[in-house]
């Protein structure tokens, strides 16, 4: 019995520990994007629109980088539908389609804090 | 598909690691609290099989959690008699001298036919046999029977101890030695050689091979396909 119990109180200190380490990984990765998004935008409403299409491709990047971590924690599609918008953003970096870049931004800004809200609140 | 044959391996292998961990109580019959988490786990198990979109650790994380709370709790109620009490209830006498407790058994909703039902299964028919009856924690109902519709024992007939046989223990299955059950009925390996040279029947061809202290042996040959 005394050795279950060790074991229950492992099993339950890991997992503990993997529920912070998710918490900590969801809240860094969407944070970090989300910064570099409200980046993008700030650079394509400044008229650099060639930095902005950079920042999109990079932004849309690092994002597949944390993509497996988020997988780990989150719903597949959740993460998948992020990336694609991510990287649907660099099309949109030029004079034209100002608008629909900020939009687009925002909307991921949108499903990355929706998805930040999926893992982290409890009701 | 690989995948999806992947998780099942996976989560195949974690639950039987859980259960094995909440233990043989498990297996039988069930406390409120561990019904509980032998359902979630049964549903939670097939959460991540069911939908490939879903982490596996969305499933093995709960199915851990409640595995652990499973055993911590057990081990609080071995220790508090209150948080036992409130976890799995406590045994209730719904029988007394033959007389039916109804208030009791109304508050059990258990009706009559539950426990005419309940004492048949133990061969009891007559309700008047009945001294005590209990339905205890787990639902099932021990009974103890009346003096004079009790079964009499070997005790109470003073047969002599000499008379029984020991139990046997399988000391060969399907080929293999059992070398704890040959140390248990006082033999080895020499012995066991020897008796299967004498009964013309190599290890490797015998099915079962009963053994008891008195060193009795039950041989059951393979049969050729």
């Amino acid at each position: 019995m005394k050795a279950r119990v060790r074991a229950a109180w492992v099993i339950m200190a890991a997992v503990i520990a993997l529920s912070l380490a998710g918490h900590i990984w969801v809240h860094r990765a969407t944070e970090r994007t989300i910064l570099q998004l409200e980046d993008l935008a700030a650079c394509a409403r400044s008229g650099d629109y060639k930095k902005a299409g950079q920042k999109a491709l990079e932004t849309a990047e690092d994002f597949d980088k944390c993509a497996h971590g988020l997988e780990m924690f989150m719903r597949r599609e959740a993460v998948a539908e992020i990336s694609v918008s991510l990287h649907g953003l660099s099309a949109y970096a030029n004079r034209e389609s100002l608008y629909d870049l900020c939009s687009e931004a925002d909307k991921t800004i949108r499903q990355l804090r929706l998805l930040e809200h999926m893992y982290c609140t409890l009701f | 598909m690989a995948l999806l044959l992947l998780r099942t391996f996976i989560v195949y292998f974690l639950i039987i690691l859980a259960m094995r961990l909440m233990g043989k109580k498990q297996l039988g019959e069930l406390q409120p609290s561990e019904l509980v988490s032998t359902i979630l786990i049964s549903n939670l198990a097939s959460i991540s099989i069911e939908s490939p979109e879903m982490p596996i650790l969305s499933s093995l994380v709960p199915v851990f959690v409640i595995v652990s709370l499973e055993i911590l709790l057990s081990a609080l109620c071995m220790k508090s008699r209150r948080a036992e009490q409130i976890l799995s209830g406590s045994p209730r006498i719904i029988v007394q001298n033959g007389k039916l407790d109804q208030a009791q058994m109304r508050d059990l909703r258990f009706t009559a036919d539950d426990l005419l039902e309940a004492l048949r299964s133990k061969d009891i028919f007559e309700l008047s046999d009945v001294e005590l009856a209990v339905v205890e924690t787990n639902g099932s109902v021990s009974v103890k029977k009346k003096f004079a519709a009790e079964t009499p024992t070997n005790g109470d007939l003073k047969l002599p101890a000499s008379a029984s046989e020991p139990p046997s223990l399988p000391v060969v299955v399907n080929g293999h030695i059992i070398h704890d059950h040959l140390r248990r009925c006082g033999v080895n390996e020499h012995w066991l050689a020897a008796c299967c040279k004498r009964m013309g029947c190599p290890v490797t061809e015998i099915y079962l091979l009963l053994c008891n202290k008195k060193k009795k042996l039950t041989l059951i040959r393979k049969e050729r396909a």
